[in-house]
This record gives C-alpha cells, structure tokens and sequence, in this order.
C-alpha cells in the first residue's frame, strides 16, 4: 500500500468520543506497533474511556480529556470559560510536552482539529487545522472518509471505517479483527452471573443487545421479546440480556414481556471489561449497530447484527469475518443520522421469526447462503461479513446476486480507491473503447472530465502567467476567475448526479488542502488535483461499466 | 396579667434601666438649645421622611420617642405630632427637653398599644430604632397597632436591621436584633401593610455588620388589608432557630457604643465612659476595639473652641495672608463672611492637633487626625482612577491634614480643593499653621468647586463626612466630572424600555440612538408591538374594572416577560420612557436587584398623574417641567429630578432635498403635524381660507377640516413628517391642551415637535412657552404667537418674506443643533445619573461576570484583552461575545483564538445538543 509517513515513533491517536470508535480503532494500533517497532503510542479519549483504554492491547499511554467539564464550566459562561481555558491550557501543554511525531485524529470534528493544530504535530494522517483555522485534511484517505461521510455520499461506500481509518494511518498489517484483552476476574463475574441465573434450559448461551444509541435505530422491545421467546422455546436457548444502566427501561420490559427463567438480564451488572467476558462467554449475540457489537467480534463471537436507520452495513458493520449484517432495502435508508424519524418503516422489514432463524442458522455454523423465500431481497439484504485480498472488510449478500440499485457504484468505488488510493492491484475492466458517456448511470461524468480538462488548460495558462511578469497582472486575474467557475461547476454536477459527488468531493477536498505559498507549486499541485480528478472519473467509468 | 402587659412591663424596667438606674444616666432633662442630639434628630428625622408628604394637617406618631430628639423635627413639617413611649421616665425627660410645643404631644403606652389614637387618624407613623430592639411578640402588636391608627392613604416606616435572625442574650428583651427581610416582609403583610419599599438606610453603627451579612435598612409600609392576630404576626418575626449567634456580642456591643455616642453629644462624657467601660468588661467581642471607640468619645467631648474668637490671632492672620497669596478670591470669600455663618462649627483639641467640627460631624480624625490623615492618603492612592490621574480635587478641608498627607505621597500629581462651608474654613485657618497646606494646593475654591482651569485627567475625591454633609455639593461636582470624562469611566448595561403607544415611542428610539452614540452599553425594548393585544383586551373586558384588571394582568405579564429578560442578559440601569408598562412591583424588584431606575417623564405632569404612585419607584425621575413638577414629584418619593426636555435626533431631523412632486405631495403654505386636540380644532378652523394642510389622527371630518385634514387623518411616520416640515413655508406648532382654547396661558414645557422643526432647518410659528426662552432666541432662532390674532397677524408678516423665514429657519437649526440634541439630552442624563451612582454602578461593574472574567484570566493576556473588548462593545459575558469576531475574521489566528474556538465548537456540537435533548425531555 501506498505509505505517506512510513516510519513513526511517537504516535498520538485521538478517538474521542465512543467506546465502539475505541474498538475500531484496534487494528490501526495493532498495525502501528506491528508495522514500526518500538514505536509508542498514546490515545487522547474521553477521561470516561481511560480505563477502557487499558484493556485494549498495544495501548502505552491513554490521556483522558474531560469535555464534561469544559462543557458544564461553559455552560456556567462567565468565568466558567476562564476555566474551560485554563483546562485547555493545561490539557495542550500537556500534549505537547510529550512531543509526537505523528498523529491520527480519528474524529472528524473541529474542535480535535483545532486541538491539534494547537498541538502542533508535524505529521498527520486525520483531520486537523491550519493557522486559520480552517480543516486540513492531508491525507487522501481521511480525504476519502470526509467524503464518505457526507450523507448523500454514504450509500456509494463500501469501505469499512475501519480499513479508511487504518489506511489514513499507513498500516498494512493488521489482525483482521478488532481486539480487547480479558481479565480472569471479569470472565469469573460472569461466571458467578451465569450460575446464579434460574436457567431452566441447557443450549447456547444467547446475548442480546436491545439497546440502541439512537431511538429510531431502536428494534422495539416487543419484537425482540418474539425472537427471544422463538429462541428460548425452539432451541433450548439461554438468553442474557446485556446493557448499560440507562438502558434498563428498554430491556426490563423485554424480560418481563419473555416472562422466562431462561431470559437473564445483566443490564448495569457488568463493567466494560466484565461485559467482553460475557460475549466472550455468549455463542452469539443479536444486536444492532452497537458498541456491544464491536466488542462481540473483538472477543471473537459471532454476530447477528441490524443496520436499522441511519446505521450502514458497510460503514460500520462487524470487522471480522463470517457475521451477519442485515440492511434493509428501504428508499430512505440509510438515513440521516442526524435527523429524527417519526415513522421508522424499515424496522418492519426485519421480522422476529427471521432474526430467530438467523440465529439460530449461525449458531449451526457458518452462514453462506440464505434463500431469497426466507429473506426477500427486495426488503432486506442478509450480508456476510468477510475480507477481500486485499484485506479490507467487505460485506457479501447472501439472499441475492443483485442487491440494490447502489451495489453497482459501490463495487465501482472500491476497486476505484484501493487502486488509486492504496496502490492496490485491480483487475482491468472489459475494455470499453470510450468513455460511456451513453450509460444512464454515469450521466454527468463526461462533464465532469471535460471541466477537469479544461482546468488542466487553465493551470497551463496561469504557470505562464506566473513565470512571465510582462503578462499583465488582469491576465492572471482573468485565468483565476475562470478557474473558480470550473471548480464551481464540478462542485455542481457533483450535486447534479449523486453518484458521482464522491469524485467531486475529494477534488474539493484535494483543493481544500493545497500546501504552501509559492505560486509555481500551488499551480503545480492544483493541476495534480485536476489530473486525478479526470483519471478518476475514467477509471470510476471503466470499473462501473465492468461491473 | 396578659403576656403582652408582662413583657411590656419588662420592657419598661430594662428602658428605665437603661436611661438612668443602671447607668447612673443623669435625671437632669436634655438641653434646650441646639445641640449636637438635636442637630442628629434634625437629620436622622429627614432621612427617615424622605418623601413623606407633611402638611399642618397631618399627624404623624413616633413609637419609642426617648428622649424625643426627632420630636421638634418632625413637629417643623406635621401639625400634630404625638410621641409614644413605654417609659414615664422617658417621656418626662421628653417633655422637659421639648418645652412648650403645641404641635407635639407625648403619651405613655402601658401595653404596648397606642390607646389614646383613634382608628385612622395617623398619616404617618416612624420608629427610629425602638422596634429594632424589641421582641418579635411587642413589634407584632405595635405594626398591628400602627395598622390600625393609620389612615388609608398613610404609611409607616422604619429602621430595622436586616439580613439574618440575630438573637439576643437570654437575659433581658431590649436588644438590638436582625431579621431575614423575607420574615418582616411577611410579618408587615400578616399585620396588614403592603410592603412598599425596603431601603438603605444611614447606618448609625458602622460596617461591624455589615461584614455579617446585615444592614441598616428604611423599610416603609402602606395600609393594605387586615391584619391577622399578635400571636400570627410574632411567629412570622420568630426566627427558626434560637441559637445565638457569634453576632450577638457584636450586637450588644454596637448598640450600647451606640448610646455612648449618643451620650457623648450630649456632654455626658463621664457616663459615656462608663458605658464603654461596661462594654468593654461585659461584652465579649473581638470586632469591635471598645479602647479605640472610648478614646474618641472622649476626645469629642473634649472642651471645645470658639472659631470665632481666633479670628485675629497670629495663626489666622499668617494663614490669611498665605491664603490672599495663592486664592485672593477664596481670601475675599473668608473675609466677607459674617460671624453668625460661623455657627454650628467648633474645633477640639486632640493630641496631634486641633479637629474641625461643623454639623455635628468631625471633620478630621476626632482624636488622631494626623495618623487617619496618613491612612486616608495612602488608601486613596492605591485606587487605580486616583493613581492614574494626574489631577486629584478633594471635597473638604478640614483641618488640611488630609491635604498635607496627600501630598506628601503624590509625586507629580496637582492637588486641588474645595471647602464647602466657608464657616469650616475659616475654624481650620483659625486653628493651625497652613500656610504649608495652602501652598501646595493647584486650586483652592470654597462653596462650589470651579474646574475650569484643571487640565488633564481629574479625579474626585470627597471625604466621607463632606459626602454626607454636601451631597448638594457633591453630587453635580460628581456628575459634571463624569461628564468631563467622557462617560468612558463606566460601562453599565442600560436598557430603555418604551411605551405601549403613543408619541413618547420616537423618544425612546432616539433615546436608545444617542446611548449607542455614546458608547453606552444600551439596548432598546420597543413595547409597542404589544399594543395590539393591550388593544384588543377592551373587546373582552368591557366593565371599566374589567378593563382595568385586565389591563394590569397584561402589564404583569409584560414586565414578568422582562424580568426573565433582564434574569438572563442583566442590566444596571433601566431608563423608562413616560407610561412605558413598568409596575410598581416590577421596579421595586429591578431595584432590588440593583438596578438605577430612571423615568424620563416626557409628559405633562399635571395631565398625566400617575407619577403620584410610580415615583417613589424611581431613583431618578428627569422631567420637561420645572419648578412646581420637580417639586410635587420629589415630594411623591423620586429619589432625585431633575429638569431634561425633549430635544431632536439630527439623524434624522435633518433637511432634505425634495423632488417637485415630493413637494406638491407633503408641502403646502401652511402644514400642521399632530393629533387634533381640543385648542388645536379650536384655532385651526379659523385658518381655513389658507392654503393649510393638517397632518395626523384624531381630528374631525366635518367641516373646515374634511379639506384640511389629509389622508384620512392616519398617522405620520417621522420620516413622513420630515418632509412636511421641508416642503411647507410655514409650520405650524401648537402645543396640545384638552381644556383651554387656542394658546395655553400658562403652557412652560417645550414639545419635542420644536426641536425637530428648527433641527429640520423648517421654518415655525410655535405657542409661547415659558420654557421656550431657555432653548431659543425668540424673533431670532424661533417666532412664537400668544393668540389667534397675533399668529394670523405672523403668518400674514412670513408668508411673503422667505429671505427672513430661511434666516431664522438657520439660526433655529444652529441652536438646535449645539444645544438641544438626543446626544446633549444623554450626556445630561448620565451625568447625573453616573454622578450620583458612580460608587454604586463602579461596584456592581467591579462584581460583574466581566470584572470576574477580567481578573480571572490575568494570566492570559490576550484572552484578558479580548474579555475587555467584548465588555466595551456591550456583549453579554458569554464564549459567543469572546469569538464573534474571530467566526467572520480573516487570516491567522492567534493560540488564544483557537482555543476559544476549540471551546466554541465543543459548546456547538456537545454540550448544546445535549440541552436540547434534555429540553426534549
């Protein structure tokens, strides 16, 4: 794969905000420690996660940022910001004493990019910022997850966050799993919990994760008490209901609505670390885009997991090979994350029974088919989790050979980026000829290169200008002017046609981020983003129309 | 024997206890000529009926007289004055001192009621401190008492101590006690009163405490429903606990000084003596250093000095001469003053020098005035604004110790000063060598303070017995000096809260204009978008009292809207424009607050009356009338007024260029702009054969006005009447009258309606005024008619002289322009207002979340800079104040700016989303 810095030694990775992002993070660290020996690494996480931290192998130094504080001291306002200062202060001091020579910024928010930029690390593979204040995005990989998180981007990404966020950092190798560790003494707790419950049942030991981190990804609790008495009844299942404290108003009425010996719910029984035990413990769990997910792949047990919502298979769904990931196949999904649902309609397309069935069927073994009678692929598409040669996670669709109507822009776009981005082999498309402009679903892609073409002239034009001081000074005025109105027009037919905004964006992104102020050099690196603009588009061509 | 004749005789033992068994207190009865307790009772008296209306025909009562020092004071402004004690023994030595005085009448009370008034028949009732050492059960049956001898518009006040239940010792009942303000203001509700305002009053026993958290407070009570029983009222005063706290020696302590002091002013050195002795040897306390106290009492019951009788000793002369060498016209002052404008000031002797004393009050230190002198300097000096400036004026001479010190530690800094009291003066010149003093002064006036030849930074700095002796001094020194600074020295929040409707709407607009022109951290409320609901109330009320009740409930609403407004972007001075929706109990809570309230009552106070109830609400009250208005608003309880007429916002009263058409549309020979008042009708339609238009509401259709009258009478909007003003030839201004016919005879206030004229360079026949030679030159820069025959006679003289319309338009428009501007009117208005209340307003700046933010991050210099720059530009203490101009800033930014920004973008995508999910819940 294509490294920007090959060589780092002292690596700060910030991973602020969710336990699951900290778990997705682990084979990024586990490739920096296997890629650069010796080289010591620190996580900058919520003070929460600090002692999350020290279950995560390869982890030397875990630093805790209490934004609860900065945001109970600036919701006092007043002197209050005076303290949210001063605990900025201290918390960038801090940081930079310790002198990194690189750092993955794994959020994506404005406030780590201004930390670090604060910071002051010479090399970066995330996001940060530059005097300004305004995003730097360097490396194209972070590039490529700035675009794939952009809403109307997300459904044409078939790239695991993981894999972009491991690529941003230039590792290679990696466990092709997440990974926490286990303590004796958590897998005992769980023992002792397990023991003590009134299980009447003797089979596999189920957990279930009911709870969601967002009400509309919320599978209602009426429907998991259907699966669950499904599985207690059928198939001599013990059930563990698992959960944080907050969540016991969703999972109490599960287990009393199961009204079974064999449904034991250990929601606020269980630490972080206790809670891996008991997925380790557990031949499987039924959840949805969950922390408890992440952690279930990282202990190595087998998942059954919903994309309900806003929540997307391909983005974020279990690292590892052979789990289940059930999308629907609504026209509204996957959702806006940050708009609320009134009417959540793609929960309807997951039965209970069929859940139940799954399973069940994993439980068994391995799943490699599933028949379109039991899961119609018009509503639902049962993927397998599974990884490509190439050793990126990608999901395979059990119930059809054609998914849905993005499947072909999704295959298009990863063959596309691990060849450009990662330097990856990728077979050759059929030959085309020329480029398809005739094909419905690349309209606009013509236009596209044809208005990176002409800032490719435009570039020429403006290095001359540079180069010669007799040209009139309205000259280069007039070359500028025009460049903007290229760019505003591929910004355009990127919003024009929807499935080709991702090539527009990182052009924008690439923009975004040229480096320097020499006028030869910015020319240079602008011409760079025209080029591998209309490169791209042939290839995303090529590779689209080879599907 | 009832529980309320018990105590009372308790109470009666502990008294005469107190006047003379146990203190050896002489039976000799108080002086009958001036003194220091009558000057003291001349003066707390006048504090404590500030606001009071008197009249030969109203009675007021003091419960506790004493010794009856306030008596003969308060017999000077009531008819009938009727003092009540539980002592015989008090009310005999009462009687002795007062003499023959019909208006005063003294009576004892057996039982703690006051049996021989009548119900109703008291206007006003006063306790000075009696009730403050009372128990709860006696002042519980004295307010219900009170309650029931008062007439219904009458009102009660007193001096209590508030802040926290203090108890008393366990022997005896007569202490001196504190109550939390929220059990009195129910106990006064319970005994049947309206709370109606709770103020600071002159504390007599200085900041012991008030470093625990207590004050000397007037609080006055009016008349309002019935009252529940004794027993109900007393609970109320109870306080929940009865464990004494470490107050209560203090308590003690202060209170018997208290009455040493008081002795001692009377001359009773020997008893005052043995007061302190027996506080010193009973009470223990560590606040207080009894010693210290004991050796000034003495000292100011030293024997003392006649001034006058050194007129000519070697000393005065020296200093005279001195003094005609430096300040010849302060010398003529001296030398002119005649020997009976010395009285009330006499000079002591201490061990480091004599002491002037005038009023009752030491002028120096009254024992060691060298030393306090010294102490006095050095504090003053490390106060930054005296510090920084390179002219220091001192209100007061004294005895120039003070004057001596201060320069000796100023460097380079001019000290200048002012005496008030040339009788002062002339006792210091008389005492001491200060020919030194009077040689190191800058400038030297005596009466009041001439600035005119300072250059350069002045700060002020009044001594502390000359503020209270000469606010009338004191107070314009202090608001001319604000203004002399710019205004720049404050930053508070002001709002200007305007009226439902009517034309006082503009007012406020310019008002708000000129505030944001100064600087000012202002903003402006503009009321009248309620009005439509305020309208609308009259078609579900019809009654007169449902109107009413409505209407009330709709300002409630209003002002409890504002209230949370002001909760969440504070203020600390609200200015309300005349009827402006704020009540009684809306104001009195801003000024709980701390807020300086100010009412510009832009109205006829003869027409419009309600300030009868509001004024007392207002700290200042500005008036456009003088005289008779700031007289009668005074005496209904403003804190101060003052004379401040309208004026014009050149901003937009401005000359304009008109199209022809423009002037065919707004012009005519002769325009009138306004509502068609009863002497408006009555003048105008016999104008009709003019080519008049008439502009604005209320006036009839009916003949002469239906061709007159333009637009269907609707409103003009002031950019519409500015064009009226430039197209007509002549304007005509009447000032409005609902009784008289054409000119009102005695019309003084001048309307705003001549100032935007003369400021729209219009020319204008305006009504004489008595206010209007003040603003203009008549003839000159302005015409005025008396009658309709005089103002047809005018309009005949300018209708064909343009060339003198256009000069006197000019010379109108000049006046306007440099005297009477929104800008002008402001500057005069916070003068006063930062002049009286710079303390008070430099205090609540110093506590603001700002100041705190300020001082917080002095180690963060740019993060301190920007905190100052936002507070100047009036942000709210908020992050969005300190990053407004770095969100739409360019180039690079500073590490503080990003870290405000790291905290901005945490506030946006963290924490404000979790309010909102919290809200949704």
């Amino acid at each position: 794969m294509k490294k920007r810095y090959p060589h780092k030694k002292k690596v700060l990775l910030v991973n602020i905000t969710r336990l699951g992002d900290m778990l997705q993070a682990t084979p990024t660290i586990a490739g920096l420690k296997a890629e650069n020996p010796g080289c010591h690494i620190t996580v900058l996480v919520e003070k929460q996660f600090v002692d999350v931290c020290h279950v995560i192998p390869n982890i030397d130094e875990a630093i805790g940022i209490d934004l609860g504080f900065v945001c109970r001291s600036l919701d006092r306002e007043g002197d209050g910001i005076v303290d949210a200062y001063e605990y900025l202060h201290e918390i960038v001091e801090r940081l930079r004493s310790e002198k990194f020579d690189y750092c993955l910024n794994m959020s994506s928010s404005a406030y780590t990019a201004l930390l670090l930029n604060l910071v002051g690390i010479g090399r970066n593979g995330g996001w940060t910022s530059d005097e300004q204040g305004y995003r730097v995005i360097e490396s194209q990989w972070a590039q490529l997850f700035a675009t794939s998180v952009f809403h109307q981007n997300r459904q044409y990404n078939s790239l695991n966050l993981v894999d972009v966020f491991r690529c941003s950092a230039d590792v290679d190798a990696h466990p092709h799993k997440l990974l926490i560790n286990i303590e004796q003494d958590s897998i005992a707790h769980c023992e002792g919990l397990i023991k003590a419950a009134p299980f009447s049942n003797t089979g596999p030991l189920i957990a279930v994760q009911a709870g969601a981190s967002q009400a509309k990804r919320q599978w209602s609790p009426k429907r998991f008490v259907e699966m669950i008495k499904i599985l207690v009844r059928d198939h001599n299942a013990r059930v563990v209901l698992t959960g944080a404290p907050k969540e016991a108003c969703i999972v109490d009425p599960i287990v009393a609505g199961c009204a079974s010996n064999n449904v034991l719910s250990v929601v606020g029984k269980t630490t972080v670390p206790q809670l891996a035990a008991m997925l380790k413990m557990s031949a499987i769990l039924v959840t949805g885009d969950t922390g408890p997910m992440h952690m279930a792949v990282a202990v190595g047990t087998p998942v059954i997991s919903m994309f309900l919502a806003s929540a997307y298979g391909f983005e974020t769904g279990p690292y590892s090979e052979g789990n289940i990931v059930l999308q629907p196949v609504i026209g509204c999904g996957p959702c806006n994350p940050n708009k609320s649902c009134g009417r959540p309609d793609c929960h309807d397309t997951v039965s209970p029974e069929f859940v139940a069935y799954l399973t069940a069927e994993r439980l068994k073994g391995d799943i490699k088919e599933v028949s379109p009678t039991v899961a119609d692929p018009r509503q639902v598409i049962v993927y397998r989790s599974a990884f490509d040669e190439h050793g990126f996670c990608d999901l395979v669709p059990l119930n059809t050979d054609r998914p849905d109507a993005m499947n072909r822009y999704r295959r298009a776009y990863r063959k596309l980026w691990l060849e450009d981005l990662g330097g990856f082999h990728v077979p050759e498309p059929k030959p085309q000829g020329r480029l398809p402009v005739v094909d419905e679903g690349l309209r606009g892609l013509e236009e596209i290169v044809q208005c990176a073409k002409a800032g490719q002239e435009l570039i020429r034009r403006l290095e001359v200008c540079i180069k010669n001081p007799s040209i009139p000074p309205s000259e280069l005025g007039d070359v500028s002017q025009r460049l903007t109105t290229v760019d505003s027009e591929i910004e355009g037919l990127g919003f024009k046609h929807g499935p080709l905004e991702s090539l527009s964006r990182m052009f924008i992104f690439a923009k975004e981020n040229l480096k320097g102020t020499d006028p030869l050099d910015l020319a240079s690196q602008m011409n760079r983003a025209y080029q591998d603009l209309e490169r791209r588009c042939v290839r995303f061509g090529s590779f689209y129309l080879g599907e | 024997m009832s529980s309320l004749l018990k105590l009372a005789e308790q109470m009666r033992h502990e008294i005469d206890r107190s006047l003379g068994a146990d203190l050896t207190r002489s039976e000799e009865p108080l002086p009958r000529h001036e003194s220091p307790l009558w000057e003291s009772g001349e003066r707390d008296f006048r504090a404590l009926s500030k606001g009071i209306e008197g009249g030969d025909d109203r009675t007021a009562v003091e419960i506790g007289c004493r010794s009856g020092r306030m008596l003969r004071a308060a017999a000077r402004c009531f008819g009938r004055v009727v003092g009540v004690d539980l002592s015989e023994l008090a009310v005999n030595r009462a009687r002795a001192a007062i003499g023959a005085n019909s208006r005063v009448e003294l009576v004892v009370s057996e039982d703690l009621m006051l049996s021989p008034l009548p119900d109703g028949s008291a206007d006003f009732v006063w306790s000075f401190s009696a009730l403050s050492t009372m128990p709860p059960l006696a002042v519980a049956a004295l307010l219900k008492e009170s309650r029931r001898v008062l007439k219904p518009s009458g009102s009660m006040r007193m001096r209590l101590f508030l802040g926290r239940d203090v108890l008393l010792s366990s022997d005896g009942v007569i202490h001196p006690r504190a109550y939390r303000q929220e059990s009195f203001e129910k106990a006064a509700r319970l005994a049947g009163f309206e709370v109606v305002e709770v103020t600071e009053a002159m504390p007599s026993i200085g900041g012991a405490l008030s470093r625990h958290g207590i004050e000397t407070a007037a609080v006055t009570l009016r008349p309002a429903g019935s009252p529940a029983t004794i027993d109900i009222v007393a609970a109320a005063l109870a306080p929940a606990s009865n464990a004494a706290g470490p107050l209560l020696p203090d308590m003690e302590a202060l209170a018997s000084v208290d009455f040493a002091v008081t002795l001692a002013g009377q001359g009773e050195r020997e008893r005052a003596r043995q007061i302190l002795q027996y506080v010193e040897t009973c009470c223990r306390t560590a606040t207080i250093d009894i010693r210290d106290i004991l050796d000034r009492v003495l000292t100011r019951t030293a024997p003392k000095t006649d001034p006058a009788s050194r007129g000519t000793s070697p000393l005065y002369v020296a200093n005279m001469r001195r003094l005609k060498e430096r300040f010849p016209e302060v010398h003529a002052a001296v030398e002119s003053a005649d020997t009976t404008s010395l009285a009330g000031v006499h000079v002591t002797e201490t061990q480091q020098g004599p002491a002037v004393w005038r009023d009752g009050a030491c002028l120096d230190h009254a024992e060691k005035p060298q030393q306090a002198a010294s102490a006095w300097a050095a504090r003053a000096l490390q106060e930054k604004r005296v510090g920084d400036a390179a002219n220091v004026l001192v209100v007061g001479f004294g005895g120039g110790y003070h004057l001596e010190s201060l320069m000796i530690c100023s460097g380079e800094r001019k000290i200048w000063c002012c005496e008030p009291s040339v009788a002062a003066l002339h006792a210091a010149l008389s005492s001491r060598d200060l020919t030194k003093c009077l040689a190191g002064l800058e400038g030297f006036s005596v009466g009041s303070p001439d600035t005119s030849r300072v250059s350069g930074a002045l700060e002020l700095l009044v001594r502390p017995q000359n503020a209270l002796l000469d606010a009338d001094v004191v107070q314009p020194l202090r608001a001319q000096l604000v203004s002399r600074r710019g205004l720049s020295l404050l930053h508070p929040r002001i709002a200007v809260l305007g009226p439902l409707q009517g034309g006082t709407i503009p007012t406020g607009f310019y008002t708000q204009a000129a505030l944001q022109r100064f600087g000012q951290h202002s903003r402006g409320i503009d009321m009248s978008g309620f009005n439509k609901g305020y309208e609308l109330l009259d078609d579900l009320a019809r009654s007169d009292r449902g109107r009413a009740v409505a209407r009330n409930a709709y300002v409630d609403m209003l002002t409890a809207t504002m209230l949370q407004n002001f909760e969440e972007k504070p203020i600390d001075v609200l200015i309300c424009m005349a009827q402006a929706p704020a009540s009684a109990k809306f104001l009195d809570e801003m000024r709980r607050r701390g807020v300086v309230t100010v009412l510009w009552f832009v109205e006829d106070y003869l027409r419009f009356t309600y300030w009868r109830d509001m004024a007392r609400h207002y700290d200042f009250v500005f008036t456009i009338q003088k005289n008779g208005c700031i007289e009668a608003i005074k005496a209904a309880g403003a804190g101060e007024v003052h004379y401040l007429p309208t004026a014009c916002d050149p901003f937009l009263h401005r000359p304009v260029d008109l199209t022809p058409v423009e002037r065919e549309q707004w012009g005519s020979q002769l325009s009138f702009v306004g509502a068609g008042y009863h002497n408006r009708q009555q003048m105008f339609a016999s104008l009709a054969h003019y080519p008049f238009k008439i502009w604005g509401s209320e006036w009839p259709m009916c003949k002469p006005f239906d061709k007159l009258v333009q637009e269907d009478a609707r409103r003009i909007s002031p950019e519409e009447y500015v064009k009226i003003f430039c197209a007509s030839d002549i304007n005509l201004n009447l000032h409005s009258s609902t009784e008289r016919d054409g000119v009102e005879p005695n019309g003084d206030f001048v309307n705003p309606r001549t100032f935007e004229l003369a400021a729209c360079g219009a020319f204008q026949l305006v009504d004489e005024r008595t206010l209007l030679a003040e603003c203009f030159e008549a003839g000159k820069e302005i015409v005025t008619f008396s009658s309709l025959p005089d103002l047809v006679a005018k309009v005949e003289h300018y209708k064909s002289r343009p060339e003198e319309r256009a000069a006197i338009a000019a010379a109108g428009r000049a006046r306007v322009l440099r005297d009477h501007t929104y800008d002008r009117r402001i500057e005069q208005m916070l003068s006063v207002v930062y002049g009286s209340k710079f303390q008070h307003l430099s205090a609540r700046e110093m506590e603001s979340p700002w100041a705190r933010m300020i001082e917080r991050s002095s180690e963060h210099g740019e993060l301190r800079g920007r905190c100052e720059k936002a507070r100047a530009r009036g942000e709210q203490p908020t992050l969005d104040a300190l990053v407004s101009d770095v969100v739409t800033g360019n180039g690079k930014l500073t590490e503080t700016e990003q870290k405000l920004m790291f905290l901005f973008h945490v506030k946006k995508h963290i924490l404000r989303p979790a309010q909102g999910k919290k809200e949704e819940k």
